[in-house]
């Protein structure tokens, strides 16, 4: 037996020996408590918004079974009841229902609020545009490990007041770890971000505020600069198709387009507000 | 069976999420308790972490990874838990530097000894230990419970017993030190 299996025996014989068999009965109890108030995430569908590996005719398919499938839906709503047998009255046409308003792919799409406010981090050393009438939350901890989300206190979160942890910007920065290249950070960084299911796809280059990044089609984003690492990502909850069409890649690349990053700015202990 | 209730829970089933949380909070005390090395924290870690399980619960995409997935909030909300409340760090710096006086057996000193190590790593180098050496994952399961990349937990883990055996070490002689300058009752 090595010296070091010798230690690893000690180190598992005193977990053992430590670990409690039991929890608090009480804290099963409150748990369950808090769950009864605790709604839970409404993600009907999870899948990628964007088919990098997918040839061009499979989306074609798949975009003729959506418009179809909505077609239908439309029929299926607008036409008045009919009797079933024969001398039954005639369905509305095809066409009447295809030009009701909200039917067609197009008409769905709903248009993103165009990017008027500005967030400067005063904990995390950066600027950027938002959508109007969004809400910031500023980080309140600093972001060490892992990727914020919605309910981290670690990221500085821009979000849509409706529609909450369904809609919202996370970005986050942190220092380069010694010894650790940007390249490597933004790497690392990225599969996280796919080991939490906020990464699909390969990701890209991308330039940010004048600095090599990367971005994977979530979309999510990240990169270095003056010794810090970025980490921008944002969420749109595919519950709504009308949601997720509009707030895109294309869409994600705008608000990217406005991040400035002022890593000399950037503080990783903010004090708290209180004593 | 198991997948079933996490199916039905990340329906909005509360009765399977409760057959669910009662099975698993026993165990996610124990990691977080090891972690953080504090009773109170640890609860509080362990309610957050299943409060946590059950609002995310519908974005759980393979059922299968339901207990991956535990040990990846309790992690998170340990951390979270022990960061917030700043006691993390002060209850490591607070520890007397002395062994034990009162053991009287080897075991035991040797028990103390190694814990006092424990206590001085840093929280991301116990949170590996516990994940490998008391879970008992695999340098990639605990990647995937730290989201973190496989090859950073290999090296974690590593630097820990490195940092573990540098500390003991270290202790061992100053130990030895303290008796030959008389020091040592």
């Amino acid at each position: 037996m090595t010296a070091n299996d010798s230690l690893e025996r000690r180190i598992t014989d005193h977990y053992a020996a430590e670990a409690p068999p039991r929890a608090p009965d009480w804290v099963l109890g409150s748990t369950l408590d808090a769950i009864d108030a605790t709604p839970q995430r409404r993600v009907l569908i999870r899948v990628p918004r964007r088919f990098p590996n997918m040839n061009n005719f499979a989306k074609v398919a798949i975009a003729a079974v959506v418009v179809i499938a909505v077609g239908a839906v439309g029929l299926s709503v607008l036409r008045p009841p009919t009797s079933s047998g024969l001398g039954g009255q005639p369905g509305a046409s095809p066409s009447a229902s295809a030009s009701t308003p909200g039917t067609s792919p197009g008409d769905s799409r709903k248009s993103p609020p165009a990017l008027t406010g500005t967030y400067t981090s005063a904990r995390y050393g950066f600027t950027i545009a938002y959508p109007a009438g969004w809400v910031t939350r500023p980080a309140t901890d600093t972001w060490t490990t892992g990727v914020p989300d919605f309910g981290s206190t670690t990221g500085d979160v821009i979000y849509d007041p409706a529609l909450q942890d369904h809609l919202w910007i996370m970005v986050a920065s942190q220092p380069l770890a010694d010894g650790k290249t940007a390249t490597q950070w933004v790497a690392d960084l990225l599969s996280g971000l796919g080991g939490g299911g906020l990464c699909d796809g390969t990701p890209v280059p991308v330039t940010i505020d004048g600095n090599d990044g990367r971005q994977c089609g979530s979309p999510a984003a990240a990169v270095a600069a003056g010794g810090r690492g970025y980490a921008i990502v944002l969420y749109v909850s595919l519950d709504d198709p009308s949601v997720a069409a509009a707030y895109d890649q294309a869409y994600f690349d705008e608000i990217l387009a406005t991040l400035k990053l002022q890593p000399q700015n950037a503080v990783d202990s903010v004090p708290s507000a209180s004593p | 069976m198991q997948a079933e209730l996490v199916d039905r829970a990340r329906r909005g089933d509360r009765e399977a999420f409760s057959v669910l949380a009662a099975g698993a909070v026993d165990r996610l005390y124990a990691i977080s308790r090891l972690i953080l090395r504090d009773t109170e924290l640890a609860e509080d870690a362990t309610q957050e972490a299943l409060v946590r399980a059950w609002r995310d619960l519908p974005t759980l995409r393979d059922v299968e990874r339901f207990d991956a997935w535990l040990y990846r909030l309790i992690v998170r909300a340990s951390t979270d838990v022990g960061r917030h409340r700043r006691r993390w760090r002060a209850e490591v710096t607070i520890l007397p530097n002395e062994p034990s006086q009162s053991d009287g057996t080897s075991a035991l000193a040797d028990r103390d000894q190694l814990e006092r190590g424990l206590r001085r790593l840093t929280g991301p180098q116990q949170t590996i230990l516990v994940l490998h050496f008391y879970v008992g994952l695999t340098p990639s399961e605990a990647a995937d419970a730290l989201e973190i990349p496989v090859g950073t937990a290999k090296s974690r883990l590593h630097n820990a017993i490195e940092a573990l055996k540098a500390v003991m070490a270290a202790e061992a002689r100053s130990s030895v030190g303290a008796v030959r300058e008389g020091r040592m009752a």
